[in-house]
């Protein structure tokens, strides 16, 4: 009999990084794995020929030190050389401004005027990430998690926030729900740097700049830290696949069975508890204590069955916003390309295709009707271009991750993926006049590719829409934010509960010792 | 008596409705009130008036419902021929030629729901007793002045604690609730209950009347709530007509604030407050007059008042920042017709009581969002939203027997054009783009019209004093409500200059005819004055 401690469902990095912190206690771990990769929404499951692959995400933002401390990633490969990858925004007119430094703090291509008031916001910005990143990475307070001590740390927020005088006092509570348009429009002129900044405050959420709420983006961005540099932009030693693969030998080494090609498919209840997996291909695993690393959609639906759910939280569940509208291209090129305006040493940055808030808005208005963008904004990065170790004779990777392209367009992604690949063409061939012809492979990955690739119901980048009605104790709902379930033993991590996706591990993390918390006072 | 050298204990500037309140309660106080007033009509943008011969018209506001009933009868309206009617029901028109109508009483209305979707019709209970426990949550705070979170004086940390034991009168889920309703999106919100188009669209309108914002905009669940807090006769969410059009809430307050034995004078621009060592002194008019006070109160806008009618050189400059970062945004037009006969809907049977309410011709979200677009893009909405009355079939005092008067309300309709001012030309086009869509539910209601008047954003502040024509004095949006509206740290009605306050709907609780700013502002000042405030009664309890 297949009998462990814990059984984990996804090898996503979450899953891996729960793994870590169980194993690490003694527990006996299991993780199954429905693909034949490790990594998730990350993983190298995206191959543009037989030996160049290129995962969706290709940057990081939120690897906190504690995180890495925790897992043990620095002791199994772990390196990053430059810190703060620069980014370039560009229009289709030659014009671009260099953001580099720590988000922002060298800007290239702004007079000293305008500098100035781009310090004194993202000073305040800064600030107010600061702030709420303690909740970013804490277990969200509810109703099961509210101990003196956890309100407590509320309290300590106002009042660090209270110190810091009226005026700052006063721009919290004005400019949180603010939408990050109004915002940058009150000190910034400079059209590149604020269509920058409403890309990345929008990216992943399905919301335009001029959305109330989406200011909320930029701090959860900003927030995010590496090894303590606040708003880090990191390219990591050999890339997001040498990162995840960190996470995999931290994992095998603490002592956890991976096994994968194998889909977990029912859960085996025992009254009102989980005490097992049944997989796609029959054979059944035992565990007092299952944890979900999937997209919430899929566990309240599939593993959990809606006979076993209250209609209040079936209804819940069922509105969760779960289309994604992310997509992702890669090209593989037979040399550098040549810039008309940038340097090839801009060519490390991360290029940005973001004019100015209009266009982006403007972009975003068609996705809300499930049409595509007419001039698509992305961000784009050269890879090989950045870290030399990272170079195969097979040639150069562009990575782009293009916005507002939804998961459901009207007139189906089958005879919409050609339009989409000629409109970043387009726009590319603004920046790099010869680079249509150095295509060797391109690969273009719709929502819906995500869906059936990476088995994420909707090809969410968080599974479901990361938007403050849906964060924090609210997320993935109410009444189970602290990573349980309404069934006893069964736990939930990755990017649909808190903090929400992107490479960090907190959720996976967090779970973990809500389990082992949870194991602790049942013994008592 | 010459009056240009008696000296007031209170002016204020501006006879609109909220200017008025604020005047009946000092006055009623027993102060000296003097209400200067630029046009030669009182009311501000609720007025009543005869654009075309025999035909009154509401032009700018027309409808009834969030005006405060304890206002009403602290200030002995109805005694005054105030006199509101509930309007029993209005209807949504779909292009395919069928009608969904939302009558007032509760088992029809989902009745009418019902022919559309079942499942949605029972969703509906849930629906409105979610909508009306928010409401249960924000009403008592119309009333009351916003605290200032920044401050340690008692009355804020007090009022603080009452926020937050109001809070905490909620449930947990019910706080997850309140703060989900507070950031999200109409559309979003609704998707959360129902599932037909038709219905999502008829009941989102009212999140993004006078907003600039669409349905998909986080923040309209809000503005929809906002319009859903009045009541008439004690059904709370409906809408009335006032007898006589809008203007007869002015009139009425005005014959009020005379009755206390307050003085109006109209034809008096206000050109400059007088400021003498960081203390209001009183006003210059346009036309070279001057009054003394040492209180003055603005029911203009806050734009208006500090970048206008005070010299900058006597305000604190992050203030003046600050007010100029204020968002007022136009979105709103008017179109209001004198009509020959009551106009034809088809659609409808003969008889049915739904269109003597608010008429819309909408069929999803999707095409309200797609008007917003058009806005955000410069120009006015190709396919704009309407919220249509005919008051005159409901109030035979507005109009000659048969004939009528309709008031079109258009989201959305721009300051500008593309940035450039509002030319003739295209203030008819705009016209024709509403007449046109109304034709196309009305066959031969373009040979009804008698007269018309086309209004953009730029007539309304032409007109009114509306910055940008915006009717609520400022977006409803949470950075500039409550402890935010207008500006942090100003937001009890006061400015940073003694004697200075405003009262208008840039401050809390925001726009719409409410009143409560009215009253709040006058509120603080007779605490300034140490009066008394115990004519002012306060919210009657929520049941």
């Amino acid at each position: 009999m297949k009998s462990y401690d814990v059984i984990i469902i996804g090898a996503g990095h979450n899953g891996m990084a729960a793994s870590i912190k169980l194993a690490k206690t003694g527990r006996k771990v299991l993780i199954l794995e429905s693909s034949s990769e490790f990594g998730g929404m990350a993983s190298s499951n995206i191959l543009l020929n037989d030996n160049v692959n290129q995962p969706l995400p290709h940057l990081i933002n939120h690897l906190c030190s504690k995180s890495i401390k925790d897992l043990d990633l620095i002791k199994y490969g772990l390196k990053t050389k430059n810190f703060f990858i620069p980014s370039i925004s560009v229009d289709k007119n030659q014009n671009c401004i260099s953001f580099s430094g720590s988000y922002g703090s060298q800007i290239d291509g702004m007079d000293s005027n305008e500098k100035a008031n781009w310090e004194k916001l993202k000073k305040r910005m800064f600030f107010q990430a600061n702030l709420l990143k303690k909740f970013l990475y804490k277990s969200p307070i509810n109703r099961e998690n509210n101990s003196l001590f956890d309100k407590l740390d509320f309290l300590k927020t106002g009042i660090n926030l209270r110190i810091k005088g009226r005026e700052e006092f006063q721009e919290f509570f004005r400019m949180m729900l603010m939408c990050v348009a109004d915002i940058l429009e009150e000190e910034i002129n400079n059209d590149l740097l604020k269509g920058l900044l409403a890309f990345d405050a929008t990216l992943g959420i399905n919301l335009g700049p001029r959305s109330p709420t989406s200011y909320m983006g930029l701090l959860y961005r900003l927030a995010g830290e590496f090894n303590g540099a606040q708003g880090a932009q990191i390219f990591p030693e050999g890339g997001i696949p040498k990162l995840i693969e960190t996470f995999y030998k931290s994992s095998t080494s603490a002592g956890v069975e991976f096994i994968f090609k194998n889909e977990a498919k029912n859960l085996i209840f025992e009254n009102n508890k989980v005490t097992g997996i049944k997989t796609q291909n029959g054979e059944e695993f035992f565990a007092d204590i299952v944890l979900s690393s999937v997209s919430p959609i899929k566990t309240f639906f599939d593993f959990i069955g809606s006979q076993r759910l209250d209609t209040g939280l079936l209804r819940e569940i069922k509105s969760l916003r779960y289309k994604g509208n992310v997509s992702k291209l890669n090209l593989l090129l037979n040399k550098i390309p040549k810039s008309s305006f940038l340097s090839n040493e801009q060519l490390s940055a991360r290029i940005t295709y973001t004019p100015s808030i209009n266009h982006v808005e403007k972009n975003f208005n068609p996705s809300k009707y499930q049409q595509l963008p007419e001039d698509p904004n992305f961000e784009l990065l050269f890879p090989s271009i950045i870290d030399e170790t990272n170079i195969n004779n097979n040639g150069i990777i562009a990575s782009i991750i293009i916005q507002n392209t939804p998961y459901s367009l009207k007139d189906g992604w089958d005879s919409s993926k050609k339009l989409l690949y000629n409109k970043i063409m387009l726009t590319l061939e603004t920046i790099f006049p010869d680079i249509k012809k150095s295509v060797l492979a391109s690969k273009l990955i719709s929502p819906l590719d995500i869906e059936t690739i990476f088995n994420v119901p909707g090809g969410h980048w968080h599974h479901s829409e990361l938007q403050i009605d849906r964060m924090y104790s609210l997320r993935p709902v109410f009444k189970y934010s602290s990573y349980r379930t309404p069934i006893h033993g069964l736990y939930i991590c990755g990017a649909g509960t808190h903090p929400g996706g992107g490479i960090s591990g907190k959720s996976g993390i967090n779970a973990a010792n809500q389990i082992i918390k949870d194991q602790k006072q049942n013994n008592h | 008596m010459n009056s240009q050298h008696k000296n007031y204990d209170v002016i204020i500037i501006g006879a609109g409705h909220n200017g008025l309140v604020n005047a009946c309660y000092l006055q009623k106080a027993g102060l000296n009130v003097l209400v200067l007033e630029k046009n030669d009509w009182i009311g501000g943008a609720a007025v009543s008036r005869e654009l075309t011969p025999n035909i009154l018209y509401s032009n700018c506001s027309y409808v009834c419902s969030l005006f405060r009933p304890e206002i009403m009868r602290d200030l002995e309206l109805p005694k005054h021929g105030l006199q509101i009617i509930g309007i029993e029901g209005g209807t949504t028109f779909t292009q395919d030629g069928r009608y969904l109508a939302n009558y007032r009483n509760y088992h029809s209305k989902r009745r009418e729901m019902a022919r559309f979707s079942v499942k949605d019709s029972e969703a509906y209970e849930r629906y409105s007793r979610d909508v009306t426990r928010q409401c249960r949550f924000i009403q008592p705070l119309l009333m009351r002045t916003a605290p200032d979170p920044a401050s340690f004086k008692s009355k804020d940390i007090g009022e603080i604690f009452y926020l937050i034991k109001q809070f905490n009168e909620l449930s947990p889920d019910q706080m997850a609730e309140t703060i989900r309703f507070w950031t999200m999106s109409i559309s979003d919100y609704l998707d959360e209950y129902f599932e037909n188009d038709v219905i999502k669209a008829s009941l989102a309108l009212s999140g993004i009347i006078g907003t600039a914002l669409g349905p998909m905009s986080p923040g309209t669940a809000y503005v929809l709530l906002h319009h859903y807090m009045g009541e008439v006769d004690g059904s709370i969410g409906s809408w009335g007509y006032a007898r006589g059009g809008m203007g007869a809430i002015t009139q009425a307050l005005s014959s009020s604030f005379k009755s206390f034995g307050g003085e109006l004078i109209t034809e008096s621009e206000v050109e400059n407050i007088l400021i003498k060592n960081n203390q209001a002194k009183g006003v210059a008019l346009k036309n070279g007059n001057e009054f003394y006070s040492s209180n003055i109160v603005s029911n203009a806008d806050v734009k208006r008042t500090f970048l206008k009618l005070v010299d900058d050189k006597f305000l604190p400059p992050s203030f003046v920042k600050k007010v100029k970062n204020f968002k007022i945004r136009g979105s709103s037009g008017k179109v209001n017709i004198g009509l020959d006969s009551m106009p034809d809907f088809p659609a409808v049977p003969k008889g049915d009581p739904c269109i003597k309410g608010d008429i819309h011709f909408t069929d999803s979200i999707e095409r309200m969002e797609k008007a917003y677009d058009d806005w955000k893009n410069g120009t006015w909405s190709q396919d704009p939203f309407l919220d249509m009355m005919i008051p005159t079939a409901t109030d035979p005092t507005m109009a000659p027997p048969g004939k009528h008067f309709m008031s079109c309300f258009v989201q959305y309709c721009p300051p500008k054009v593309y940035g450039k001012d509002w030319t003739q030309e295209k203030k008819e086009a705009f016209g024709e783009t509403v007449i046109k869509q109304i034709e196309d539910y009305s066959p031969g209601f373009r040979e009804k019209i008698i007269h018309m008047e086309i209004r953009t954003p730029k007539e309304l502040e032409d007109e009114v004093g509306l910055t940008e024509g915006n009717i609520f004095q400022g977006e409803l949006t949470f950075d500039q409500l409550l402890f935010n509206r207008p500006v942090p740290g100003y937001a009890q009605y006061r400015s940073p200059l003694k004697g200075l306050y405003i009262c208008g709907s840039s401050t809390h609780p925001g726009g719409g005819v409410m009143g409560a700013p009215g009253r709040n502002a006058a509120i603080e000042i007779l605490k300034d004055l140490k009066k008394p405030t115990s004519h002012a009664r306060s919210a009657y309890e929520v049941i």
